[in-house]
């Protein structure tokens, strides 16, 4: 709800960032909890380390990766929403 | 065996350096140069005091004792950070709108400004913080006896906890403004993040390729078990613990302190969506090396916890140790120093605050300066929760309740999520839900976990634990109505926040939120609409401007003071004096002064001066909806400049046949008045003939009375008719439908006027088509319409041998009955207004009828689903259609 406003005046692709953030969460949730990581817990091993802890810093450094990405997407896009922004922001409601 | 000596020296040099470091950067700040210290990566760093000597140590004993499950607390706090765009910005962004000053500014100034709730959430969290604070004494302690062997342990806890305090008052009260980054702290706690950072990682490093041998040879000949911990590690309690640890990271006050209040720039939440992560990978990578090295190496019966220190000092790396040393070190001061700040600001403004303004209370028009008051009661606090955490240290030290206490505490702060969660997304909660969830949660984590971690010693009785409360079974604190069978922090969890969370909505659901509390809620919920410079006409009142400067100069101090006031008196385009109390003038310095007192605060002292009355509902509700009013509107504007104009056409139209159908009423009313008259005007006149017999022969009176019935049958034919005319026209008239056969009604209407044809000696051809076709409708006014137009053309014939020929044909699904005529036709241009009321075509120069009879057995046949229409033939004469429905099927 909060975002409906917002949404408006931001161009679709910054959108789709944001979007794909929350897309990101949830693939982080669903990885790192059961029932879906029960599947990884494994009585294997690679390059001698166990196959669970390999498992779960291996989704641990690939979201940190997505959150990079994502935050530089996020910082690029011209019209970031800060307080001190809010003069660009106001611009843009006015010519809305 | 390091020395005592040596150990205190790097100790003391520690502690100096960071003090000369937060003393530079503090001055640097103040003359404007220190734009770095505001810079993402160190934003990060300062986050990153969520790690605790209880991750510096206590991360590998629980990794020594339960396996991976210590990497919940991490991941907890990865997701939250990863999903920053969806909670944490918006919480910056309301701490920055409402200049919030902690968690229960926060809470308290959502829910209108309760004090009430501010106290609480101060108390809930000092009550979570200060063990927080004795494990963290309890662990440098622990540590330094670890090195040097016997030490007096309450004098050094006493020691470190005095240092931290002078810190804490030192540089975290140098300004009144609890708004305002402390550039000095945040320097230090930066630079402690790169210590402990930096000392786990060589100490990981030194275990994985010095000792061990490589990242292989580590996990060699261990038992899975040792890592997985016993059974299935993704289990209830794995989910649990990351999902507190990813509360806890938005509720711990010192966590608020550093990602919400210190925040300077937004922006700086991206760089810390993954940097801090990173930290945190960083941090979690090496511990469970160290855990397997520690079981392997060191002599069984060590204690885990400590295996990051003396795991070093067993393989004689001393330097390692010392290094191991600050990092617990670092971990230790930059926690109490924080969260010393964040829980003094609280206890300052929702405590101590409120009760001075109490006291001072009728004699607020003496000029004492409330700054004075504020800062002192800020270092008075600052000391008190710190001293509080030595008392708890000093009772409880030593216990393994202590070491336990950092998820205790997670829980204990967890109970602000759903008040938090739910101000901020949810307009509909209000105070009292907050309230009451609040209580019961708090109520609930101390009965089922917090009390019972002192096994039995503290308020509730070992007999309790295992019998329940008053020897009832369903109480008891570990299996609360016989939820048995979980572990005590997921059966603590499960009671306390589901409870929490469902008094919360059900409270809120109930009761009446009051203006202030839904203005507020509008405020917090709507952030991102609002901009905060709209969000202001409110409350409205009579303020002196004097007061208000003498009240901000209290607060603010004389200077800051009048800078503000010449600012706002610019703004409102004044040159010189003070500015005009308005509305906005007033909210802007609630703001400002909210930034040091906390928003309950501030807004009981302004009420105070500025004398305000209570707001009405609507005018709240309005402001609330204002400018999500004025978006709107100017979004619609442009839609509805278009749709204006159509409308503007459309009424145009409208307008134009209101108009015509007035006119045609007035045309009927005349007409109709005109034809009443004609048999009005001669029954009249031969009456009053009639009237003196004298002079009238009784042949005369004879005529004369025929003529007057003649007359009164023709009027009451004619109102008949006008009177099936607006039936028909107002569809009350019924005419029930069902299959009839054609050609009879045809004969019927024939033989009915056969008086007429004879006396006309008119001659009726008839052609049907050979088998007898069947059309719905009505048999009378069929027969009613068919008489109509065969007596209309044996009327107005003017020919010498009148034929009218009647032919019916299907066409389709309908039946045409035509009849037509030899006596002239109808002209053209008289063809659109035959079925006009009262029309009559150029042959009825002999009056017979009102005029009415085509234009009601047009509107018959259209009432029975046909219609009456006049159409012409090749050779331009004309004739009567009749469609009608055939019979279906």
């Amino acid at each position: 709800m909060n975002n409906e406003s917002h949404d408006q005046i931001r161009p679709l692709s910054d959108r789709k960032t944001s979007d794909r953030s929350m897309i990101l969460l949830l693939v982080g949730c669903l990885l790192l909890t059961p029932p879906l990581a029960g599947i990884f817990q494994l009585d294997i091993r690679i390059l001698g380390i166990p196959f669970t802890g390999f498992y779960l810093f291996a989704v641990w450094a690939g979201l940190i990766a997505g959150a990079a990405a994502l935050a530089r997407r996020i910082q690029k896009s011209a019209d970031w929403d800060n307080p001190e922004d809010t003069q660009h922001q106001q611009d843009m409601d006015s010519t809305d | 065996m390091l020395s005592i000596d040596l150990l205190l020296a790097v100790c003391l040099g520690y502690v100096a350096l960071l003090f000369a470091l937060a003393f530079y950067v503090d001055r640097r700040a103040r003359q404007g140069h220190a734009r770095w210290i505001q810079s993402p990566i160190v934003f990060t760093l300062s986050i990153s005091v969520y790690c605790t000597s209880w991750t510096f140590y206590g991360a590998v004993g629980s990794a020594a004792r339960n396996g991976l499950e210590f990497i919940t607390i991490y991941l907890g706090p990865t997701l939250v950070f990863i999903g920053w765009w969806w909670l944490l910005r918006k919480l910056v962004r309301i701490g920055k709108v409402h200049r919030i000053t902690s968690i229960a500014d926060l809470i308290s100034s959502r829910y209108g400004k309760s004090s009430s709730l501010a106290v609480v959430v101060t108390l809930m969290a000092l009550m979570a913080t200060t063990p927080y604070i004795a494990l963290q004494l309890q662990s440098v302690t622990r540590s330094y006896q670890a090195i040097v062997g016997e030490v007096d342990l309450t004098l050094s806890a006493l020691v470190i906890a005095g240092g931290m305090a002078l810190f804490a008052i030192l540089f975290g009260t140098r300004n009144v403004d609890a708004n305002e980054r402390h550039h000095g702290v945040v320097a230090a706690i930066a630079v402690e993040a790169v210590v402990k950072l930096a000392a786990l990682l060589a100490v990981g490093l030194f275990v994985v390729f010095g000792v061990a041998g490589g990242v292989g040879s580590v996990f060699e000949n261990i038992d899975t078990d040792v890592i997985y911990g016993a059974g299935n590690i993704f289990d209830a309690r794995w989910v649990t613990l990351t999902f507190l640890s990813a509360t806890a990271i938005i509720c711990l006050p010192r966590q608020f302190q550093v990602t919400v209040v210190e925040n300077v720039d937004e922006r700086h939440l991206a760089t810390a969506s993954w940097l801090f992560p990173l930290y945190l990978f960083g941090m979690c990578l090496f511990v469970m090396p160290i855990a397997i090295a520690g079981l392997k190496f060191l002599p069984e019966g060590a204690n885990p916890d400590l295996y990051v220190l003396t795991l070093p000092l067993s393989l004689g790396r001393e330097d390692l140790a010392l290094l191991a040393f600050l990092g617990g070190f670092s971990s230790a001061t930059s926690m109490v120093i924080v969260a010393a700040i964040a829980v003094s600001t609280m206890v300052s403004n929702h405590i101590v605050v409120p009760i001075s303004l109490y006291l001072l209370h009728g004699r607020h028009e003496v000029s004492g300066d409330v700054r004075k008051i504020l800062l002192t009661s800020r270092r008075v606090s600052i000391a008190a929760v710190v001293g509080l955490g030595f008392l708890y240290f000093q009772v409880s030290g030593g216990s393994d309740a202590l070491a336990a206490i950092g998820l205790i505490a997670f829980v204990g702060v967890a109970q602000f999520l759903p008040s938090l969660l739910g101000g901020i997304f949810w307009r509909g909660a209000t105070r009292n839900g907050a309230m009451a969830g609040l209580l019961t949660g708090f109520a609930l984590w101390a009965y089922t976990l917090f009390l019972p971690s002192f096994g039995g010693s503290v308020i509730l009785s070992a007999d309790i634990l295992t019998n329940g409360l008053f020897g009832l079974a369903a109480l008891r604190p570990q299996a609360l109505f016989g939820l048995a069978g979980y572990d005590p922090l997921v059966h603590a969890v499960i009671w306390s926040l589901g409870v929490n969370t469902l008094v919360f909505m059900v409270v809120s659901t109930l009761s009446e939120a009051s203006p202030l509390d839904r203005l507020q809620g509008a405020l917090f919920v709507d952030v991102f609409r609002i901009r905060s410079n709209e969000a202001t006409r409110f409350e409205p009142g009579q303020a002196n401007a004097e007061d208000l400067f003498v009240l901000a100069q209290r607060i603010l101090g004389t200077e800051p003071a009048r800078k503000l006031f010449d600012s706002m008196a610019h703004e409102q385009g004044l040159s010189s004096g003070l500015p005009w109390p308005t509305d906005a003038m007033i909210v802007q310095l609630e703001r400002v002064l909210a930034g040091n007192v906390g928003a309950a605060s501030a807004h009981a002292m302004v009420v105070r001066v500025a004398g305000r009355g209570s707001i009405s509902m609507t005018e709240l509700i309005d402001i609330a909806d204002e400018t999500q009013r004025l978006m709107e509107a100017s979004r619609e504007l442009s839609n509805k400049s278009n749709e204006l104009t159509k409308i503007s056409n459309q009424l145009r139209k409208a307008n134009q046949q209101l108009r015509q159908l007035d006119l045609q009423k007035d045309e009927f009313l005349s007409q109709v008045s005109h034809e009443l008259r004609t048999p009005m005007t001669s029954i009249r006149s031969f009456s009053e003939i009639l009237l003196s017999p004298e002079t009238v022969t009784e042949d005369e009176q004879h005529r004369f009375i025929s003529i007057i019935y003649e007359e009164s049958q023709r009027l009451t034919r004619l109102l008949d008719e006008i009177l099936d005319m607006s039936r028909l026209e107002a569809g009350l008239l019924e005419m029930p439908l069902s299959n009839v056969e054609a050609d009879a009604v045809i004969d019927a209407a024939i033989d009915t006027l056969d008086g007429l044809i004879r006396k006309k000696d008119v001659r009726i051809e008839l052609q049907s088509s050979a088998d007898p076709v069947c059309v719905l409708a009505n048999e009378d006014r069929m027969q009613q319409i068919l008489i109509n137009l065969i007596s209309n053309s044996i009327k107005y014939n003017t020919s010498e041998q009148p034929v009218i020929s009647i032919r019916s044909e299907s066409s389709g699904d309908s039946l045409h009955i035509d009849v037509l005529d030899n006596g002239g036709g109808v002209k053209r241009e008289e063809a659109a207004a035959i079925f006009d009321k009262f029309s009559r075509g150029h042959r009825s120069n002999l009056d017979h009828g009102a005029g009415l009879g085509l234009s009601i057995s047009r509107a018959i046949a259209r009432n029975m689903g046909g219609d009456l229409t006049l159409e012409f033939a090749a050779d331009k004469t004309s004739f009567f259609r009749l469609r009608l429905a055939q019979k279906q099927g």
